[in-house]
């Protein structure tokens, strides 16, 4: 079936990309737990930013992967 | 650094006037949209410039500083900006381009067909952006005191700044707004690019900075409570959403050159936050060793007090510093110049055209809209000299929670072709309800903003409304 250009993403997409925002704030860690210390940052911190990695690198790829060109230059 | 600050002025100056070499017509679309042709360095660059204020590089590290670690999340919410721009973007542009749309109320007037709606959606937009733009003023005032350290310069910066950002604008349009932005966008790339570096060198000393930070300040590197986790999750729906809806932003989808041009800079885009918010961020955390003990005014200057650290070790580091410094007060006025722009093209085009009906030639309307960026300037001006010295922090906060109950109409109505104007109404009338009201009685106890509930009312009215009131669909439409 050929994609419509428009809804380029499906509701599975759209799930991960809630599920990865959803990771990327602390809110399961547990209170005290701040080692080990990885790059300058408290562990949960390190954890937050890979989410965040993570969450803009499927965001980048599925816009360039997905997202198809219209024959729409102005 | 004034020279080369003057130096700028006159670049912008220069831009402004090959921009309207560069025009092509006199039409709304020529001026307004740059004729539609924004090719994919000048619209990364412009979309950089409207969505990161000099607020981003000099206001994020002082709250770093007061929360924390904790302010990780920071980074997260600058690319929610551009991923719920993929809840419509595509469909929207395609249909922008079809039907030759100028503001984000074209589509809303196209879609509904209802002078109501059109209006209110516009009004909603406009208070954002004299919101917005009082505050960029307020900080460029700030910014020129702190650059000449004379305390009666802020009222001399904001005038004379103002007047160089209507001048370029008029005079260029958004051409002369988007080279400009890329010219700000490369000074800040570059210099983020040279300090990040220096950091980089220094990761043995970093490894233990989270140790040096819990025997000072420990709170300041646990996890957040929930509740703080809470309120941060409804922050990026809310600023996320809120952000998307930006009508400036919005212009910018229906500028750029093409499809392919628009998904390479949203592609790159999101991948921004990870160097530039996360070093404001990281600036922040430094600070926190370095000038331990700070108040709340003295932590919002934390950011010039690394950089004044920083550019003292070396030549390189010191164009670095710089350029951050010109940067930031360039991102100001970038900020600025877009939001005005986009402003005078909502006066004019939705509220002089669309609601009270006037008709005029497209030449006459862009004169009135040259003036109009004038008047607005002025009146932003006024207030901003009245309100110097007050905090605004609350009158800021609302912007989001107000513009975000735009969207579920701006968006949904792509998806749902049952979805009529009175419902859309009823749905933003109740959301700015809930918004204003949760925003008056400002709860404590409340896990999440009044604009968050608000949207979620809205959105409720909107999906079931248009199931038990369905509208003729709009595509049947003329």
């Amino acid at each position: 079936m050929e994609q419509n250009p428009t809804h380029f993403l499906k509701l599975r997409h759209w799930l991960l990309l809630l599920g990865l925002v959803v990771l990327s704030v602390p809110w399961y860690w547990p209170d005290d737990k701040v080692e080990p210390f990885v790059l300058g940052m408290p562990s949960w911190a390190a954890f937050s930013f890979g989410i965040s990695i993570l969450f803009s690198i499927t965001t980048a790829l599925l816009i360039i992967s997905r997202w198809k060109d219209g024959d729409d230059e102005c | 650094m004034l020279v080369l600050f003057c130096l700028y002025l006159c670049i912008l100056m220069m831009l402004a006037w090959l921009g309207r070499r560069r025009a092509t017509s006199k039409t709304p679309h020529d001026f307004y949209l740059a004729g539609g042709k924004l090719g994919f360095l000048v619209l990364i660059c412009t979309l950089f410039a409207t969505q990161y204020s000099g607020n981003t590089f000099m206001g994020f590290p002082g709250k770093a500083y007061r929360m924390g670690y904790a302010y990780m999340m920071s980074v997260t919410f600058m690319m929610c900006i551009v991923t719920f721009y993929l809840l419509y973007a595509p469909a929207l542009r395609a249909r922008a381009v079809l039907r030759g749309y100028v503001t984000p109320c074209d589509w809303i007037h196209d879609r509904y067909r209802n002078r109501g709606l059109t209006s209110v959606c516009a009004v909603l937009m406009c208070i954002a952006m004299l919101n917005y733009l009082l505050a960029q003023l307020l900080a460029m005032g700030n910014a020129v005191e702190g650059l000449t350290g004379r305390p009666g310069s802020f009222a001399v910066g904001v005038l004379f700044l103002s007047v160089v950002i209507v001048l370029y604008e008029t005079v260029g349009g958004m051409r002369a707004v988007a080279w400009t932005d890329t010219l700000q966008g490369i000074m800040m790339f570059v210099a983020v690019l040279i300090l990040g570096g220096y950091l980089l060198t220094q990761h043995e000393e970093l490894a233990l900075l989270p140790a040096r930070i819990l025997e000072l300040e420990p709170d300041k590197v646990r996890p957040p409570e929930l509740k703080v986790c809470v309120k941060w999750l409804s922050f990026l729906c809310l600023a996320g959403l809120g952000g998307a809806m930006y009508p400036q932003g919005i212009q910018r989808i229906f500028a750029a050159k093409s499809t392919r041009v628009l998904r390479w800079s949203l592609g790159a885009m999101v991948l921004l936050p990870l160097l530039t918010v996360f070093f404001a961020y990281f600036m922040g955390i430094m600070a926190i060793e370095q000038f331990p003990g700070l108040g709340k005014a003295q932590s919002d200057q934390v950011m010039t007090r690394m950089l004044d650290l920083i550019s003292s070790q070396g030549p390189v580091l010191y164009l670095g510093v710089t350029l951050l410094l010109l940067g930031a007060l360039a991102a100001m006025m970038s900020t600025a110049d877009s939001v005005l722009l986009s402003l005078s093209s909502i006066v004019i085009q939705d509220i002089f055209v669309k609601t009270i009906g006037y008709s005029a030639s497209d030449e006459k309307l862009l004169k009135l809209g040259k003036i109009s960026s004038w008047v607005l300037m002025g009146i932003v001006v006024v207030v901003a000299l009245q309100l110097q010295g007050i905090t605004l922090f609350r009158l800021l906060v609302i912007k989001f929670d107000l513009l975000v109950q735009v969207a579920p109409a701006f968006i949904l109505g792509l998806y749902l072709p049952r979805l009529g104007a009175g419902t859309a109404l009823v749905g933003i009338a109740a959301g700015c309800a809930v918004a204003v009201t949760g925003f008056a009685l400002d709860p404590k106890w409340a896990w999440v903003h009044p604009g968050t509930v608000g949207l979620a009312v809205n959105l409720f009215i909107c999906v079931v409304g248009s199931f038990w009131f369905p509208s003729e669909s709009f595509e049947q439409k003329p």
